[in-house]
């Protein structure tokens, strides 16, 4: 009987679980199904600006779910050429992350291991600023009287100071500036976890270095290149904050499309359309990024 | 002299130095890794460096591989020095202690991947590949990844790895330090099958004198950099010619005294503190007065309840420990001055009360010729 009663009693394993698996529930599960929900309403000028989706009349539940949002993203070229001009700023940019990316965190994994901290706490030290102040210290580097064009003028490079502000160039500066830490740091973790012996046995069987980078240390990086590429293309594809300060008008990303339709239209059932659209979109590569990290902790 | 030693001493007489190391030497900042070290291997030997960790055999090794660049000194391989030539460039494979096999290729893969740097056929390097795997009993492993083997079997991939590209020399950095006391034993034997019917010229590096008596046909005893003693490991166990080198392989008895006579074909050595002299034996060059050491290996002593004739080559003793190991026994006898003496004797009879027991008075005696003066 007591044993009985023991055996309902939550483990310590299962309390330890509970806690992460609690916080995903109340704060991504819950709000994920709210906007689940309002993505099938219909707009009306009411507070919540969104009709119930069911109604309770004469002992019949009724169930309305509009998908008139989801066919209107579609019908509306807007929104179709937004999410692909995200994808695109989102792949360009992590591509450029991981061509600046790759030879830093090499670099730092095979730099002596008592400055290797001081180097790794270099590329995490800006993030203890607020991201939106160092984004706004961007505009005044790249505006036409900013530093930048100051220092091409003075170097004599150039005579006119470049439109970089406000175009596509300063969004995809923006975008490989505030997320390369990202890219360096699983990038870093893989890297110094190699065994130079593998290279050592590469040159000793007749292979010269640069080869040996390519067919022992680049494969054996594939998980931490797949691991930051995820970390910086999920976030940058919807990214709000940097197409709004740095991009100009012509500027189309699903984040800032997502930000009008909420707060400047005030359409919540588009603007959670566009939402659930986008998830999905991130499924595929979130999906990839699992797989990949799985495979590593083997 | 053994088998093996006979052989090598025949593939030895009629060939110049294969390998030839003269005066190299390594430092790192102040500190001297290897010390103006010369060294002859010849064809088809198995030589085994062996001395304790931070010796620097490892780092002879890599100086071999080209892994590290000596400070001074050269190497030859086959009459061409070696010096500025690239690890990647020589004609030279190297077997890691870890056995560093590529985690991300299949066995079939990594035995073939020296192949493919030497711009090899595609339909030869699967033969080759094959063949090798086969000899070293891989063949039904070789679409199996490293972390699938067991260690035995990353042990013989590795080998099949450096085998398959006919090297002129082999290096084996502690080939079984990363197996089993029991697995070892049976991988000595047939790592060196396996080197005899390849005829390959290899130089490994061991800490453990029982695997480098095993495996090599020569044997150079390594400490702090410098190489004490060169030979056969039956001229190195028998004639060791420093305390190192004899404190190093097997164990032994060393008796401190001086030389009080010198004859032609012997000399009495008197030992201060044990009641009897020494004679030993051995056509060296000594001079009266002069301070020795007399090392007499445990099983070359005999121990007997009987007092032997004369007043050389024997101490009084009290049995203080007996250690049984079945065929033999290890009597630890101390002697009236303090000293301690190993004794190992076979045990020929099943009688145990003949044998002497604790707190027995003994004698421990011992023929001239079996004892050898270290003088250094």
């Amino acid at each position: 009987m007591i044993k009985r009663l023991k055996s309902l009693q939550p483990s310590g394993r299962a309390i330890v679980i509970a806690i992460p698996f609690t916080w995903m529930i109340l704060f991504f599960l819950i709000p994920f199904a709210l906007v689940f929900k309002i993505s099938f309403a219909e707009l009306q000028l009411a507070i919540p600006p969104f009709t119930d989706l069911t109604r309770y009349v004469d002992e019949a539940l009724f169930i309305k779910l509009n998908l008139g949002n989801y066919l209107f993203l579609l019908q509306d070229p807007l929104y179709t050429s937004a999410y692909l001009s995200s994808v695109k700023f989102a792949l360009v940019s992590t591509f450029l992350c991981l061509l600046i990316g790759y030879p830093m965190a090499y670099a730092i994994a095979k730099s002596n291991p008592n400055i290797r901290n001081i180097l790794l706490m270099l590329i995490v030290l800006p993030s203890w600023t607020e991201f939106l102040i160092r984004i706004y210290a961007w505009i005044g580097i790249l505006k036409n009287n900013g530093l930048l064009n100051n220092f091409l003028i003075w170097l004599g490079l150039i005579k006119e100071p470049l439109m970089i502000l406000n175009t596509n160039t300063a969004v995809y500066i923006g975008i490989v500036y505030g997320y390369l830490p990202f890219m360096i740091l699983p990038l870093y973790t893989n890297l110094v976890k190699h065994d130079d012996t593998l290279l050592e046995a590469a040159y000793d069987l007749g292979c010269p270095p640069w080869k040996s980078f390519l067919t022992i240390t680049l494969p054996l990086s594939f998980a931490g290149v797949i691991a930051g590429c995820m970390l910086v293309f999920i976030p940058a594809v919807g990214e709000f904050v940097i197409p709004d300060l740095l991009g100009g008008s012509d500027t189309l990303m699903i984040g800032k499309v997502l930000w009008q339709e909420f707060f400047n239209n005030r359409d919540w059932p588009v603007a959670s359309a566009v939402a659930i659209i986008m998830l999905l979109i991130l499924a595929l590569p979130l999906a990839v990024f699992h797989h990949y990290q799985a495979e590593e902790t083997l | 002299m053994t088998r093996k030693e006979e052989k090598s001493e025949k593939k030895a007489a009629n060939r110049k130095p294969y390998v030839e190391i003269r005066k190299l030497t390594k430092k790192f900042d102040t500190i001297v890794a290897v010390d103006e070290v010369n060294l002859t291997v010849h064809k088809g030997e198995i030589f085994a460096l062996l001395g304790s960790s931070g010796c620097g055999k490892s780092t002879l090794l890599r100086m071999l591989a080209g892994l590290e660049t000596p400070t001074s000194g050269h190497i030859f391989i086959d009459d061409k020095e070696m010096s500025g030539i690239p690890p990647f460039k020589r004609p030279v494979n190297m077997m890691f202690q870890s056995y560093a096999l590529f985690p991300h290729m299949t066995v079939e893969q990594n035995v073939a991947f020296g192949l493919k740097q030497d711009k090899v056929p595609k339909d030869q390097i699967r033969d080759r590949v094959m063949e090798v795997l086969k000899l070293v009993e891989m063949g039904t492993y070789a679409r199996r990844k490293s972390h699938q083997l067991s260690g035995g079997q990353m042990q013989r991939v590795a080998l099949a790895r450096i085998l398959v590209k006919s090297p002129k020399l082999l290096l084996l950095d502690e080939p079984m330090a990363a197996l089993d006391k029991k697995l070892r034993t049976q991988m000595q034997i047939e790592l060196v099958d396996i080197l005899e019917k390849v005829e390959a010229t290899c130089i490994m590096v061991t800490h453990d004198q029982e695997e480098a008596m095993t495996m090599a046909s020569r044997i150079a005893v390594m400490d702090d950099g410098h190489i004490m003693q060169i030979g056969p490991p039956s001229e190195v166990y028998e004639y060791p010619n420093c305390r190192f080198s004899a404190e190093f392989i097997g164990s032994v008895n060393l008796i401190d005294g001086n030389v009080k006579e010198v004859n032609k074909d012997h000399i009495i050595v008197e030992t201060d503190v044990h009641e009897n002299n020494v004679q030993v034996a051995h056509g060296l060059d000594c001079s009266i007065g002069m301070n020795v050491s007399v090392a007499i290996r445990p099983e070359k002593i005999l121990v007997s309840k009987v007092k032997p004739e004369g007043n050389l080559n024997w101490f009084k003793g009290e049995v203080e420990d007996i250690v049984y190991l079945g065929g033999s026994s290890t009597y630890y006898v101390r002697l009236p001055s303090g000293k301690k003496i190993i004794a190992m004797q076979a045990n020929l009879k099943r009688t145990i009360h003949e044998r002497p027991t604790w707190e027995e008075q003994i004698y421990l005696s011992w023929l001239p010729h079996s004892g050898v003066i270290l003088t250094s």
